[in-house]
């Protein structure tokens, strides 16, 4: 059995099991839309600030929200994993010849076809709050919010995979969770910070692929922070995928 | 079909190692059908976990279907069917779904998936859940279907670890006639794990007894249990004064030992327990006692436990 051919099995088991019980993506999406009506209107009261532009908050704001969005769809996937071992149907699955690496694969690709899907409903449905289309910029920005959450899944498996268990995820989640969101810059601009916070934001992925995303949707598609969102997600990815291979053949049940 | 040598699985704990299995050597052939029969604790998952692939051991080897846990666990696992001690399926998901899966995990293209899954269902008798959340199933039905995602690729050698626990007496029996069927009709070694005497004594053809991660005994309920010597008689009396009496003739028996005093009787082991019968009924006449009720038992797997470790199995359940 072929890697291809098991992670298109793992997929297909994951896509109808959730997709059965959408409510949690569907509060995904909810999330970023409630924002917006929300909280970007006392950014855009602000006036003049930092990092700020001075009109056009919406399209500054939407990226924020859409990579805040990436975060919750894939970042706590681990837990599902640490369930099912917990279950019994994780183990059900290493006792089968199936590639191992697949069964993370599989799982990941989940995430990132739903934030695929959730990035268009998302951007379609902020058209109306005055977002500006640029077609090339949108495309390039879903990709790499694609990319993010492969990223971010993955490490929220291998994360599940190691800690074993549900306290010590949710342990972990609850730690990064705020400096995470709040760091990243998609709420409020980071320029804002004193420099120790700034500093922190400079190692945090999500900072960067906002800052990406921002360029992307005003259509700027040569300024350098996109190649640089671009490499911190798949450096995130790239690490995650060997912690997580290397977890997956020492697995002990 | 299973060839184990020393067969050994420590566990590091912070402050203690715990030694879960302890060298045991084991040859099972192609056809047999075997429990492994041990109280909680005994090390009966963590054996079948090293045999399956699923645990590397600490020491000894393994072959397993003609191949090296260790060398080739891939191989193995082509090669075997392995029902867990949890549950295989996960709510959620359709039960044709988690099998037609399973069948893809196996390696099976999508038509002969879907049409082994059927051939499963209808097996099993589970037809009618075919559509149904595998959250909505009884316990008797999810442990089917977990046999059934099992036998997805016709392995010629499953592992059941304790298939029946937590169900009702009624699903017990209907998962174990499905047990004995796979191992009659399709031909099919099969290994399992129970805590349950009558089980290991219904289904097995043979019976490894493990305690403290080693096999203490190793046979066919019969030959384990005429290691037991004879048959227990428990008599009752009408007056529980007399039972110090009842002891004297009891001792009066041939072949009686292991004699025990009971509050209104005694209870003693003799050979034949249907030969020594008409000789006690007489004797407990002559002395002038009067009998409420009399019980000969052939020795059980219970009583074999009990004489190899002094412990009973039924009080640790
Ligand atoms: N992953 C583990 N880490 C530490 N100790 C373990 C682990 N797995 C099993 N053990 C210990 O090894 C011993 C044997 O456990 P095992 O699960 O094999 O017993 P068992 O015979 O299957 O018991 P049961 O009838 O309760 O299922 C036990 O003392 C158990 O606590
Ligand atoms: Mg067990």
């Amino acid at each position: 059995m072929t890697l291809l051919n098991s992670t298109s099995s793992v997929l297909d088991r994951e896509l109808r099991a959730k997709l059965r019980t959408p409510w949690p993506y569907i509060e995904a999406l909810a999330d970023p839309l409630l924002l917006l009506i929300l909280f970007a209107p006392l950014v855009a009261g602000l006036g003049d600030v930092p990092g700020l532009p001075s009109t056009d908050t919406v399209q500054w704001f939407v990226p924020g929200m859409l990579v805040l969005m990436t975060f919750t769809t894939s970042a706590f996937i681990g837990s599902g994993l640490q369930e099912e071992r917990q279950a019994g149907s994780f183990e059900r699955m290493l006792v089968t010849p199936v590639n191992r690496a697949a069964l993370l694969l599989g799982r990941v690709l989940r995430v990132v076809t739903i934030v695929a899907v959730q990035a268009v409903v998302v951007i379609a449905a902020t058209v109306p709050f005055g977002l500006k289309l640029h077609p090339d910029g949108i495309l390039v920005a879903i990709v790499q919010l694609a990319v993010l959450a492969a990223a971010l899944g993955i490490a929220s498996l291998v994360t599940g995979l190691v800690l074993k268990n549900a306290y010590a995820f949710w342990g972990v989640i609850a730690i990064f969770y705020t400096p995470i969101i709040v760091t990243s810059g998609a709420l409020l601009p980071m320029d804002l910070a004193p420099d120790w916070l700034f500093a922190i934001s400079r190692i945090n992925p999500l900072a960067h692929v906002v800052e990406a995303q921002r360029h992307l949707f005003i259509g700027d598609l040569a300024d350098p922070s996109i190649v640089l969102g671009f490499v911190v997600a798949l450096a995130v990815a790239a690490i995650g995928l060997a912690i997580g291979t290397r977890a997956m053949n020492r697995i002990r049940l | 079909m299973i060839h184990a040598q020393n067969l050994t699985r420590r566990f590091q704990l912070k402050n203690e190692t715990v030694e879960a299995v302890r060298g045991i050597d084991i040859d099972i052939a192609p056809g047999e059908i075997v429990a492994f029969l041990g109280p909680n604790g005994a090390g009966k998952s963590t054996t079948l976990r090293m045999l399956t692939t699923l645990l590397p051991p600490s020491d000894g080897t393994a072959t397993v279907a003609g191949f090296d846990v260790r060398r080739d666990p891939v191989e193995v696992r082509r090669r075997i069917g392995h029902i867990g001690q949890g549950n295989g399926s996960f709510d959620g998901l359709r039960v044709s779904e988690e099998l037609y899966t399973q069948g893809r995990f196996y390696g099976l293209d999508r038509g002969t998936a879907r049409a082994r899954a059927a051939e499963l269902l209808d097996q099993l008798d589970l037809s009618e859940q075919a559509e149904r959340d595998v959250a909505r199933l009884s316990g008797g039905q999810r442990r089917r279907l977990d046999i059934a995602m099992g036998l997805i690729h016709r392995p010629g050698l499953v592992f059941l670890d304790e298939p029946s626990s937590g169900l009702d007496p009624q699903s017990r029996a209907n998962l174990l006639d499905h047990i004995r069927r796979l191992h009659r009709d399709e031909d099919v070694t099969i290994v399992l794990t129970t805590h349950y005497l009558d089980e290991a004594d219904a289904v097995a053809e043979r019976v490894i007894v493990i305690d403290h991660g080693t096999i203490i005994a190793d046979g066919t309920p019969d030959q384990l249990k005429s290691k037991v010597s004879g048959d227990l008689i428990t008599v009752t009396l009408q007056d529980p004064g007399q039972a110090s009496a009842a002891v004297d003739v009891a001792h009066r028996i041939p072949t009686a030992h292991e004699i025990q005093p009971q509050s209104d009787g005694v209870a003693f082991r003799v050979e034949h327990g249907d030969i020594a019968m008409p000789e006690l009924v007489r004797a407990l006449d002559r002395a002038g006692l009067a009998m409420s009720g009399v019980q000969v038992q052939r020795p059980t797997l219970d009583d074999v436990f009990l004489n190899l470790t002094g412990r009973s199995l039924r009080e640790e359940d």
